[in-house]
């Protein structure tokens, strides 16, 4: 049924989500309380604004700025973590025997309940507490070590296991094909088992950024925390200010998709080859 | 020159029981030499080649290769197996340079010694083409010269043609013995195709399971270009066809 016309695809593809935004305006007029349903135009208006300091916690493209260190802070550490460590584990059964039953018991545990341990361990410290040249930085001042860890935890395990299982899925032939084209050691790992895998690593990657933003978000609800997307949201719920909430959400959602949109362009950019292997 | 002496080979099954896949095998190869090795599956002749390349290790016995034994897989034996390996991360030019780059040659050498390849089975016009963009005859040529690329002293051969369609494979079969005779190489090819060894072999090694074993070797005395309608051909492939019979016969008690 690809015959559609490209007007048409686009109008099933808004159909729904203009139908909600109309059943919500009507309901936040016939209403009319603004702190438990806003209108659009008051959320539209926050989002029309992304430099307007909201409240005190700076702009929306501020605590996005922050948001989006601090994950990325935590996403780069998980992947320069997850990948080693999933390679050792996808091509050494030893490596594999030893880690797995350790990794299989901490996996279950959802990130935001390391949160008390980690408050408990770091505190409200913060990368400029070690470094303190990035204070001033608008988007690596406010990175607090344990937000880090907790969307280092998040990221982690999608990354991990995806890399495994890439390297555990390339088939025996190519190793033994490249080994009798001479190839060994370094030269195995970085133009065999990493090309071969790379693209179940980056499908671990996509779904770890996105655990790790979702992660993020609900840290930035914790104590302690003074700025960010998370935070925004909620302290705008202290003040009744849900049109603020919404459209912080909007931008949360947004950015959420955005990132995982990137990550499928370059898998499929990159890796036509995979969907082409009988 | 490649020597086979006393090898036997025994593998662990998963339920660790121990089977004999090749029982005390002698075979001498010489330089240059087109060696085929038929027999039924499970006779042992895939292993006799992984022993060969050294992606297994015999459990009894020992492999010479220029009078010195054999210390794991080397691109000194290139290998073509019946699966199609060609890297899909990599065009095709980037296969063939494969080796090259292993060997730590230099990037204009290693492209130019690609091309060169290329036009050797035709292929030039793919060498920026990825490996699914090719058919399975095509993926085979660019596999056999990815292997010569590394200038082996012998190409050990799996079945190479043995999932292509008929054409595709007399087409590939005169290829190699082109091949074969313009870079003066080794050839040892495992085939289950009586037809196949008879046209492309020197000598064909007829080898026996339970356990395997070689049952004999048969010189094949016809000038090349050879055709595979002849009355000298026929007789070669009846005398083998009536050993691997009564292998078949033993299979099915």
């Amino acid at each position: 049924m690809e015959t559609r016309s490209v007007s048409e695809r686009i109008f099933f593809r808004l159909l729904l989500p203009v139908l909600l935004a109309v059943v919500w305006q009507v309901l936040a007029i016939y209403f009319d309380k603004p702190m438990v349903l806003p209108r659009l135009e008051a959320v539209g208006k926050v989002l029309a604004h992304p430099n307007t300091k909201i409240l005190i916690t700076g702009s929306l493209i501020e605590n996005m700025g922050i948001s989006l260190g601090r994950v990325m802070c935590g996403f780069f550490l998980a992947a320069a973590m997850a990948i080693p460590l999933g390679i050792l584990m996808g091509y050494y059964r030893l490596a594999e025997r030893v880690l797995e039953s350790t990794v299989e018991s901490l996996r279950p545990i959802p990130p935001l309940a390391w949160v008390p341990l980690i408050l408990s361990w770091f505190g409200i410290k913060s990368l400029a507490d070690w470094f303190p040249e990035l204070s001033s930085s608008v988007i690596f001042g406010g990175v607090q070590f344990s937000m880090i860890i907790i969307i280092l935890i998040g990221a982690f395990f999608p990354i991990l296991l995806n890399t495994i299982h890439g390297v555990k899925g390339i088939p025996v032939i190519f190793i033994e094909s490249a080994r009798t084209l001479g190839s060994r050691g370094f030269s195995l790992l970085f133009k065999v088992i990493v090309p071969a895998s790379l693209p179940t690593i980056m499908t671990g990657l996509r779904i770890g950024l996105g655990i790790g933003w979702m992660c993020l978000v609900a840290a930035e609800m914790m104590p302690g925390s003074n700025a960010g997307m998370g935070y925004l949201i909620w302290y705008a719920y202290e003040l009744l200010r849900t049109e603020i909430i919404v459209a912080g959400m909007i931008v949360i959602g947004l950015i959420g998709f955005v990132m995982d949109r990137g990550f499928r362009y370059v898998e499929k950019k990159q890796f036509a080859w995979v969907s082409r292997m009988k | 020159m490649l020597k086979i002496i006393d090898v036997t080979k025994t593998f662990k099954k998963t339920d660790g029981k121990r089977v004999l896949a090749i029982s005390n095998m002698n075979l001498q190869i010489e330089e240059k030499e087109f060696v085929c090795i038929v027999g039924a599956s499970g006779c042992g002749k895939t292993t006799t080649l992984r022993l060969l390349s050294g992606l297994d290790i015999p459990t009894k016995g020992k492999i010479l290769v220029d009078g010195s034994p054999i210390n794991g897989p080397s691109p000194e034996r290139g290998i073509v197996f019946q699966e199609y390996t060609l890297f899909p991360w990599r065009t095709v030019l980037e296969n063939v340079t494969f080796g090259l780059e292993m060997k730590r040659i230099g990037k204009k050498e290693r492209r130019r010694t690609a091309r060169h390849y290329l036009e050797l089975v035709g292929l030039e016009d793919y060498a920026e083409a990825y490996p699914y963009e090719l058919s399975g005859g095509m993926q085979q040529r660019v596999a056999i010269i990815r292997a010569l690329a590394a200038n082996p002293k012998v190409l050990l051969m799996d079945e190479p043609f043995g999932a292509l369609d008929a054409r595709t494979r007399d087409f590939l079969q005169n290829e190699l013995i082109r091949i074969w005779t313009s870079e003066q190489k080794t050839i040892l090819f495992v085939t289950h195709s009586i037809n196949e060894a008879i046209f492309l072999a020197d000598r064909v090694v007829v080898m026996k399971s339970r356990p395997g074993r070689i049952h004999d070797i048969i010189e094949i005395d016809l000038p090349r270009p050879r055709y595979k309608t002849g009355e000298v051909f026929k007789d070669y492939y009846t005398r083998i066809h009536d050993m691997l019979e009564n292998d078949l016969d033993k299979e099915q008690p």
